[in-house]
């Protein structure tokens, strides 16, 4: 197991933002979060990336246990993410942002490797022509799209991804997805990717899923069997329209998981 | 390269103008004071971004080191080299303070570091007067050391010459550090942390250590700027002189006014600062203050990048791009 998150509880004040949450991912393993707004998905990402210290429960990287591990130890050690709402360096050029990540991360690259790294990985997300520019200039997407690459850039064992195809248009959503299965199976990066709503995009995407309401994991298995789940349906929609759209969601996502199978064989 | 070419012409030109133009030196050496103190401020102010406002005590301390040192070893016979050890003491002082206030301090964010550091330059100063400490209120006068020392021919060539050429030699230090620093790790990490802390812990920087090495170097070069800038020069050193918060705000100025963490950045404000200061404390003695701090407010507003800042944007993608950093 890469990663085993062991009964993690985080409380800010009364709010239990994560409570009692278990998970395990595997090497290499392509997983996906799911869970409507303020489930505790974001909390989880920075318990495990250390910007917040869970008050209970252990987590547990490449068999060490790196629960009291404070975030810049983590990062070396192969945990990359990048944010919700992205957090470029504004005015250092999209290179130089790509550069730190390949020198503080795993990959621990001196200033003219990690350039070197910083322009393979802005070719792979496609942003070599705006290298130069300062990263403050670019568009949201584009700043989502240089987070990827700076992420990768720390040559991460396990990559977090928060709303990384947020905004996306369907055919962006499809290129991202095959450049995530690309990178993970290349480099064997587990890569974990978290979404709101995108749930074609995480049929697509994710061999397992696990979702979340309420800051409590609801459920954990293979994508299609739980995304199926009517306790699932009932987190998005309520219980009411839950049976009036039962069929509907249904039909989806039985739509999406043929294309989804069109695309990997 | 090209950035520290302009560098080192921007200093050979106010060498020569020092040296070659009669009366021209003492003016020059006023500029190299502010050059140089904005170069070891930018250290720390322009390449992480946090504000310190008890800087001057690095200089007050430094200026204190070669006082110490003068004062106590002038009987000694070791001649010359109290000198180099009066500037080892002064970066050593400076250091140890550092050290002191950076492990504090340096684990506040932004504004809080800003308000936690106020104290420490008039607190330093209430601890020597009260204590009685080196000097106490009567600070240390090492005129007469420096003499017995030097001889009394050597300690006026020293006070008047070579105090303001080793305050040359500080700054040109600094900034060659500075160029070393942005172009290794340290360079991006304390951009990584300028420009958004909380990002940059999670991309694996160890925040405070960078910020602490900074804080340090920089320390450094505050110490030597007061052991030679002011104990050389004036052979005396008072706590009501050397621990003035003027000082910590001129070096802001100074600092964004060219351009905080560039290269250049000092050089181009130290001097312009330094121009504005003298040519209105002789046109309008009196008035400089009220006339120099609505023109800076204006420029910073302005200019939030500095000049050299400003001049580096404008270059961008243009084949000057590498002169200006």
């Amino acid at each position: 197991m890469l990663l085993k998150v062991e009964n993690v509880t985080k409380r800010f004040g009364g709010l239990v933002a994560v409570d009692s949450v278990s998970f395990e991912i595997k090497e290499g393993e392509a997983f996906g979060i799911v869970g409507p707004n303020g489930s505790g998905k974001t909390t989880l990402y920075n318990i495990i990336s250390g910007v917040y210290q869970p008050d209970s429960g252990r987590v547990i990287f490449d068999g060490r246990d790196i629960t009291d591990l404070p975030a810049h130890a983590r990062a070396p050690l192969g945990i990359g993410r990048t944010f919700q709402i992205p957090r470029p360096f504004p005015s250092a050029s999209v290179r130089e942002n790509v550069a730190v990540g390949a020198m503080f991360g795993r990959a621990q690259a001196d200033v003219n490797e990690a350039l070197e790294i910083a322009d393979h990985y802005l070719e792979l997300v496609g942003l070599t022509e705006h290298a130069n520019k300062a990263a403050g200039s670019l568009t949201p997407l584009e700043k989502r799209l240089m987070e990827l690459a700076r992420a990768l850039a720390m040559k991460p064992k396990l990559l977090l991804l928060d709303e990384v195809m947020a905004g996306m248009n369907p055919r962006d959503i499809g290129k991202i997805i095959e450049l995530l299965q690309k990178v993970r199976r290349e480099e064997k990066i587990a890569v974990v990717a978290m979404v709101e709503h995108l749930m074609h995009a995480i049929i697509k995407f994710a061999e397992r899923v696990m979702v979340m309401d309420q800051g409590k994991k609801l459920l954990e298995g293979p994508t299609m069997e739980v995304l199926n789940d009517e306790r699932v349906i009932e987190v998005y929609l309520g219980k009411k329209i839950r049976d009036e759209v039962r069929e509907e969601v249904r039909d989806e996502v039985r739509e999406g998981a043929e294309g989804a199978e069109g695309q990997q064989s | 390269m090209r950035g520290v070419h302009t560098l080192f012409i921007i200093y050979a030109i106010l060498l020569i103008v020092g040296l070659t133009v009669p009366g021209m030196w003492q003016p020059v050496a006023f500029l190299m004071f502010y050059v140089a103190l904005g170069q070891a401020f930018n250290i720390f102010l322009g390449l992480t971004g946090y504000v310190d406002f008890g800087y001057v005590a690095f200089l007050a301390l430094g200026s204190y080191g070669m006082a110490i040192a003068m004062d106590s070893l002038y009987q000694t016979g070791l001649g010359m080299a109290i000198l180099p050890l009066g500037l080892i003491l002064a970066a050593l002082m400076s250091i140890i303070l550092s050290l002191a206030v950076g492990a504090v301090a340096l684990r506040l964010r932004g504004a809080y570091f800003a308000i936690a550091t106020i104290g420490v330059n008039e607190g330093f100063r209430y601890l020597i007067e009260g204590a009685r400490l080196w000097g106490g209120s009567e600070g240390i006068i090492i005129t007469g050391a420096m003499r017995k020392i030097f001889g009394r021919e050597m300690a006026n060539f020293i006070s008047t010459m070579v105090a303001d050429i080793l305050v040359f030699g500080i700054g040109l230090l600094a900034a060659l550090t500075t160029y070393v620093i942005l172009h290794r790790r340290m360079g991006y990490a304390l951009m990584a942390i300028r420009e958004d802390e909380d990002a940059a812990k999670v991309m694996g920087i160890n925040v405070t250590k960078y910020k602490i090495m900074a804080f340090i170097t920089s320390a450094f070069f505050a110490g030597l700027i007061g052991a030679t800038a002011w104990t050389l020069k004036m052979t005396y050193v008072f706590p009501s002189d050397v621990f003035l918060i003027t000082y910590t705000v001129e070096a802001i100025v100074i600092v964004m006014l060219g351009g905080a963490g560039t290269l250049l950045g000092p050089v181009v404000g130290g001097i312009t600062y330094g121009l504005l200061k003298y040519y209105l404390s002789v046109i309008l003695p009196g008035f400089q203050l009220l006339i120099l701090a609505p023109l800076l407010v204006a420029i910073v507003v302005a200019f939030p990048e500095g000049i050299v800042g400003y001049l580096k944007e404008k270059l961008r993608g243009t084949r000057f791009e590498g002169y200006i950093i």
